[in-house]
């Protein structure tokens, strides 16, 4: 395990007792309720400039302050003195991003360039605020030339910078925001890629495979067969006497990663220095042969099931591959049953069904509406839908699969009620809405978060008025239930507080395991009943001050509140949070379940290491232990004290 | 704006994308039927550089059709395309083929099969969309029209050329007001295409600025272009984000997103504004993807559109004449910040104010061109109707909105999507039944316009009804053939409606034969019918005068058309000859009408002027050819030109042959000539 990980030494963190502190509070810890006022006499000042040696203001800098994960945030431009004011604020605590083309997206207080969130400047009603300074760094700029196998430039390409984060040994890689990392190439083959936060990368022709199209390489046996055959043939039909020499192989472009391999694993990882403009990172087109993989799907009495989607997914999907799943393409039996997938280049693969078998076999009718469409492409994300499932591995190395039989099998079930656990709002009467969904605890973040927002999760879910739920055609594997909103939040904000309606989930209970964090694992053939899910209008709440060794508060520090029970230490668990104090010290963090936590202060922390047990482990010595009641609202200040 | 809020902009945005795209699947192909014929024809052939005559190597060959030579209805579906790719030598085979016609095509990305390429695809091309039509232009291969090849059984077809043209490039650097490099700048061009005799500038590939203010646009179809730093001041309310957000949190209403799905309808793509505007007073406002600036006076200064040379007018602006693999350096430009100014106003349809309602303000036609397709700024009406344009530059301009009905999709897509449901569903207004339009002038000067009242009115309708004139006494089509007839209006200008128009199933006819079409806006239109298998139509009228050649004039209701369908196939055909020349299939046939003049004068209805590639051997046919006297000519593919253009016909008509098509098929043979142009 890789030290390095925390990058930096673990604070003991002393408890306070509170009563000890009293804090000028603002708007936010104040309560739940946003401020009353509607516009402040605050003034915010933004300073920018560069990050180098001689340092220059920065001007047409966007500066955006925010005080909420869900407001607008307000944007200034900075003037060629590279400053900006915002005026007539309200109290709070706004978090700064100060962005600008080729330059490193900025989050003010960050220790990481281009990552965020930052520390929150705390702005204080009536009061002149100090200035805030920002230096922005120059972007990193990687350009390389891309060209196909006879060393021809290749025009039109689409080259892409992923950044590779490490989290338990596993190098993952990571989206950067609003596509800065992808480019195409221009007719020369030449790319530029700009404004890269220093780091590790991966650079790759992602999507090129993207056609699924069958392509035959032409080979000079087949054309000097095909010379022979017309100069033999003295006029037009004359079949031609001689036996064609097999046909060239099926090939594709798969995607190829630098420095030139076309397996994600083997990617080379380019550490880039700030502002560093890194050339030569030259990519070569591969030409790979493909399959092509027929089979067909039948109903456990051996049936041909017609018009059902067979989805290709790569069995061990690699963190460093986020494009594979959109290389390949679905394919849609025929009435007899059969279905026929092109172009599918060597790999380990996971065939798919999730379909109600039918007994008869005709087609269904006409088209599907366009919204009937959109929803059953939706459907996809989550694996298609209905009551039985299939699934089969394969391996391919460029020869055609043919008889590959899914047979469906009926899916498991999961059942259980709704809960409402009301203090100060009436329960809804009809709990048909409630939204519940289902969703493999292994999909990454990113489809965790589309498959929630579509409503695309693994299973199918029916709610009854009563709250009373069944969640069928579950293939095995591993889940998480959450609401939709529950299911983003955790996926891409953390800590944001999914309340639909004001409605939490507190907790999706199955024999006092707590299946919205906590991973449940459905075996083949084993049903689960009696879950108990309940939504609180009063979610609980920690809060408190960050005071160094002299009592002065200090917003330096991430915390890290994680529970003390490893079963949850889980991607995108609720049970693990961090949060970074405002520019006073003072922290929020909402909608923890009850239960007992470690808290704990650190220097930074990488939100890809949020989850990792080896982290946490080193965490929890240094830790505070307190324990978290049903909707309690408590108040624990910390004090850093030296490491040991 | 936050991670969440961008990802949930984000993904609407790839939610509607399919919708502006979305086009009815094709029917799906039905099992082959094992005929008596071998499959033993081979077809043999090599792809050409067109410029040096060099092989192309890794070019795909795409080989479609091979449907039975069964009778003209009956063929089956389309086999499934075969595809190769070409070695060192750029030769390819196909064997083992059944007789039959096949389409061949060969695409490399940086080359074009053809010189003549369409532009964007039409609802794409609708201003907002840039970026859309310029990553599609990017990412697609441009294939060659197809050559058609008959072959026999057996048949051996040697010595096929496809031809390629290198496509062009155009650089250059961008510097901001202050001489700085202006990074991430979208500098795009725009193709002229003529129709109906008059230029249009279509939006076409774009790029970036890089770090260094430098772009490059390449795979550019040679022709004409201009070469624009397009600049749309985009204004939203911030009730339409906050609503967003309320809808997906539960803590405001459902249906927020039903607010960007009648923008959509509208044809403004708001993105920009969302996803990093500025606020000013209830408005988000963006700048062209950048954010805008305050000047002194508290007014906001915004760059302008410029075209290359540095000009504010298309106009004024100098068209670059791109040859294949040309590559135009130093096409430099220098953003100006000017001053701006606002507009604002209240959009009002027949029940009242309009919520919701994109607003677009654009550069009207002048003498040289038509509307331009760059919106000068867009704008959402607010829940009264109400509407503020940010950031508007002085100058001429016409106001445009328009409605289109809601696709129905809000109860499909709430099924098994709970959030969806919330972002869709719920207590919305339904959608208006009929499609309303409105337009209006604007002339900004040097003061903000205030209360410009912008009516819509709903569209105009063609109605009447189809009916069938047999020569050889053949009866009508059954009635459920009769129903799947489609009637379309063509607006003769080609301005697209854009937004979700093309979303919506085309008008058909009943089984009476009786159709009544969605609302168009006024204007003039072409009058086409489709899907009427072996029936053509004869004429069309409206109070006995013609409205199928000449164009539709919608300023009212146009009722009590009629449409007659005749079953005489007049087609002309023949074979044309080259001296020295064995393979003549980069050869194009040409038809256009022989009293021209007054066909330009008249709109240049596409109906009558035809464009076919001849075979091998130098056969050429053209089907349902409208009776009528023609120019025919036959040309070199690399001579082609535009059959909108009237320089053009007027070079058809110099080296074209006279000929009468009646209402029985016709023979013409034709000798191959050279064009000077």
């Amino acid at each position: 395990m890789k030290m390095s990980l925390l990058a930096c030494a673990i604070i003991v963190t002393i408890a306070l007792p509170v009563q000890a502190r009293v804090q000028t509070r603002d708007a936010r810890t104040a309560g739940a309720a946003p401020s009353a006022t509607p516009s402040g006499r605050a003034e915010l000042t933004v300073v920018v400039s560069t990050d180098e040696p001689s340092t220059q203001p920065l001007r047409r800098v966007s500066v955006a302050i925010q005080a909420g994960e869900i407001d607008i945030p307000r944007i200034g431009v900075t003037d060629d003195a590279g400053r900006v004011v915002f005026r007539e604020l309200t109290a709070g605590n706004y978090r700064i991003v100060a962005s600008r083309p080729g330059y490193v997206r900025t989050f003010y207080g960050s220790l990481l360039a281009g990552r965020g969130p930052g520390v929150a400047v705390s702005v204080v009603e009536g009061q002149r605020n100090p200035e805030v300074r920002i230096r922005m760094l120059r972007g990193s700029v990687l350009t390389g030339i891309v060209r196909d196998s006879s060393g021809r430039p290749a025009p039109n390409q689409q080259v892409q910078a992923l950044m590779v984060r490490t989290a338990g040994g596993e190098k993952r890689a990571v989206n950067l925001d609003a596509g800065i990392g992808s480019v195409i190439t221009d007719d020369r083959g030449a790319y530029r890629i700009f404004g890269l936060a220093p780091g590790d990368y991966i650079v790759s022709l992602p999507l090129i495979g993207l056609t699924g199209q069958q392509v035959r390489q032409m080979t000079t046996a087949e054309l000097a067969w095909a010379d022979k055959v017309a100069a033999s043939t003295a006029r037009p039909s004359t079949a031609p006497a001689i036996a064609a020499p097999p046909e060239g192989p099926s090939v594709s472009y798969a995607p190829v990663y630098y420095p030139g391999t076309t397996v994600a694993a083997e990617a080379g990882v380019l550490t880039i220095g700030p502002s560093e403009e890194r050339g030569g990172v030259d990519l070569a087109l591969a030409v790979v042969p493909t399959a092509q993989i027929r089979g067909r799907v039948v109903d456990g009495e051996n049936r041909p099931q017609s018009d059902v989607t067979v989805q290709v997914r790569p069995t061990q999907p690699d963190a460093l591959d986020l494009y594979s799943s959109l290389l390949m393409r679905p394919a849609r039996t025929q009435t007899d049953g059969t279905f026929t997938i092109q172009g599918v280049t060597p790999g380990a693969y996971t065939l798919t069904v999730r379909a109600t078998p039918r007994g008869d076999t005709a087609s269904a009718a006409g088209p599907p509406n366009p919204a009937e469409a959109m929803r059953q492409a939706f459907a996809l994300m989550g694996g298609g839908s209905g009551s039985h499932w299939a699934a089969e591995d394969i391996v391919v190395e460029g020869r055609d699969l043919s008889d590959v039989t899914l047979m469906l099998r009926p899916g498991m079930t999961i059942a259980g009620r709704i809960v409402y656990e009301a203090t100060t709002k009436a329960p809804p009467t009809d709990m048909t809405r409630a939204g519940l969904t289902l969703i493999s605890a292994t999909a990454s973040e990113t489809t965790t978060a589309a498959s929630a927002l579509l409503g695309a999760g693994a299973a199918d879910v029916k709610i009854a008025a009563d709250g009373t739920f069944t969640i069928t055609g579950i293939a095995p594997g591993s889940y998480r239930l959450n609401t939709p909103l529950g299911m983003m939040s955790s996926a891409l904000a953390p800590g944001f507080g999914a309340a639909a309606g004001g409605w939490t989930l507190k907790s999706a209970l199955v024999n006092g395991r707590d299946i919205s964090d906590a991973p449940i694992d459905m075996r083949s053939g084993t049903d689960v009943a009696g879950v108990v899910v309940t939504f609180t209008d009063r979610p609980s709440e920690l809060s408190g001050t960050v005071l160094d060794s002299a009592d002065r508060p200090t917003p330096g520090f991430p915390i890290v509140v994680f529970s003390t029970d490893r079963a949850y230490w889980t991607q995108g668990s609720r049970r693990v949070q961090q949060v970074r104090p405002a520019s006073n010290g003072t922290f929020v963090v909402t909608g923890l379940p009850a239960g007992e936590y470690y808290v704990c202060a650190v220097t930074a922390v990488e939100r890809t290491d949020l989850y990792d047990p080896a982290f946490l482990d080193q965490l929890a010595p240094a830790s505070l232990k307190l324990t978290i009641a049903d909707g309690e609202k408590k108040k624990q200040d910390l004090k850093l004290g030296t490491g040991p | 704006m936050t991670r969440l809020s961008l990802f949930i902009v984000g993904s609407l945005a790839v939610l509607i994308a399919p919708l502006l795209l979305a086009q009815s699947p094709p029917a799906p192909g039905r099992g082959a039927a094992a005929g008596p014929p071998k499959a033993t024809a081979l077809i043999i052939g090599q792809v050409l550089d067109a410029s040096t005559g060099q092989p192309i190597s890794d070019a795909i060959v795409t080989l479609t059709g091979g449907r039975g030579a069964g009778p003209a209805g009956a063929a089956r579906g389309p086999a499934t395309p075969q595809r190769v790719m070409t070695g060192a030598d750029g030769r390819f085979v196909f064997h083992e083929l059944l007789p039959g016609q096949f389409q061949l095509s060969a695409g490399l990305k940086g080359y074009t099969g053809s010189l003549n390429a369409p532009g964007v695809p039409a609802g794409v091309s609708a201003a907002g969309s840039a970026a859309a039509a310029a990553m599609l232009a990017a990412v697609a291969t441009t294939t060659g029209p197809t050559t058609t090849i008959a072959v026999e059984e057996g048949e051996v077809v040697a010595g096929i050329r496809l031809r390629l043209w290198k496509t062009a490039v155009v650089s250059g650097t961008v510097v901001d007001d202050g001489g700085e490099p202006a990074i991430g700048i979208m500098v795009q061009v725009a193709r002229r295409v003529m129709t109906a005799g008059r230029a249009r500038y279509l939006p076409g590939a774009a790029a970036r600025t890089d770090d260094r203010g430098m772009y490059r646009i390449s795979s550019l179809v040679p022709g004409d272009y201009l070469v624009v730093v397009p600049q749309t001041q985009t204004s939203i309310p911030t009730a339409i984000l906050t609503g967003l957000m309320g809808s997906m949190t539960g803590s405001g209403s459902p249906g927020g997103g039903l607010a960007l799905l009648d923008l959509a309808t509208s044809g403004v793509n708001p993105n920009d504004a969302l996803a990093g505007g500025v606020r000013v007073g209830d408005y988000m406002v963006a700048s062209g993807g950048s954010v805008p600036l305050s000047g002194a006076d508290g007014r906001l200064l915004a760059y302008q559109t410029l075209f290359y040379p540095g000009v504010d007018a298309p106009a004024q602006a100098s068209i670059l004449s791109l040859g294949s693999g040309d590559d135009r350096t130093g096409l430099n430009f220098q953003l100006r910040l000017i001053p701006t100014l606002r507009v604002t106003g209240a959009a009002t349809g027949p029940e009242g104010p309009l919520a919701n309602l994109g607003v677009r303000l654009v550069a009207p036609a002048d003498g040289a061109g038509n509307e331009s397709e760059f919106d000068v700024a867009t704008t959402v009406t607010r829940p009264d109707g109400t509407f503020t344009f940010h950031g508007v530059p002085p100058g001429p301009f016409l106001l445009r909105a328009q409605k289109q009905p809601r696709p129905p999709m809000s109860a499909g897509m709430a099924a098994g999507s709970p959030l969806m449901e919330m972002m869709f569903g719920g207590g919305a207004a339904g959608p208006p039944a009929e499609a309303l339009y409105g337009s209006m002038s604007v002339t900004v000067s040097s003061a903000d316009v205030d209360n410009v009242g912008l009516r819509l009115a709903p569209g105009l309708h063609a109605a009447g009804r189809i009916v069938f004139d047999s020569a050889s006494g053949r009866p009508a089509p059954p009635p459920n053939q009769i129903q799947t007839l489609t009637v379309t209006l063509t607006p003769m200008d080609g301005q697209s409606g854009g937004g979700l128009s093309g979303m919506s199933q085309p008008d058909r006819a009943n089984a009476q034969g009786e159709f009544r079409t969605r609302g168009y806006a006024a204007g003039r239109y072409f009058l086409s019918i489709a899907n009427a298998g072996n029936w053509q139509v004869r004429s069309a009228t409206l109070n006995g005068r013609d409205v199928l050649d000449a164009p539709l004039d919608l300023r009212d209701d146009a009722t009590g058309i009629v449409v007659t369908m005749a079953d005489e196939l007049a087609q002309l055909s023949g074979t044309v000859t080259s001296r020295g020349e064995t393979d003549l299939s980069e050869t194009s046939v040409y038809l256009v009408p022989a009293d021209y003049r007054a066909w330009i004068t008249a709109g240049m209805n596409p109906r009558r002027a035809r464009t076919v590639r001849a075979g091998r051997t130098g056969s050429y046919a053209m089907a349902n050819v409208p009776a009528g006297e023609y120019f025919a000519a036959a040309i070199d593919r690399a001579d082609e030109g535009d059959v909108q253009d009237p320089a053009f016909i007027e070079v058809l008509s110099r080296i074209g042959t006279r000929v009468v098509v009646g209402v029985t098929p016709r023979t013409l043979d034709l000798a191959k000539t050279r064009v000077r142009r």
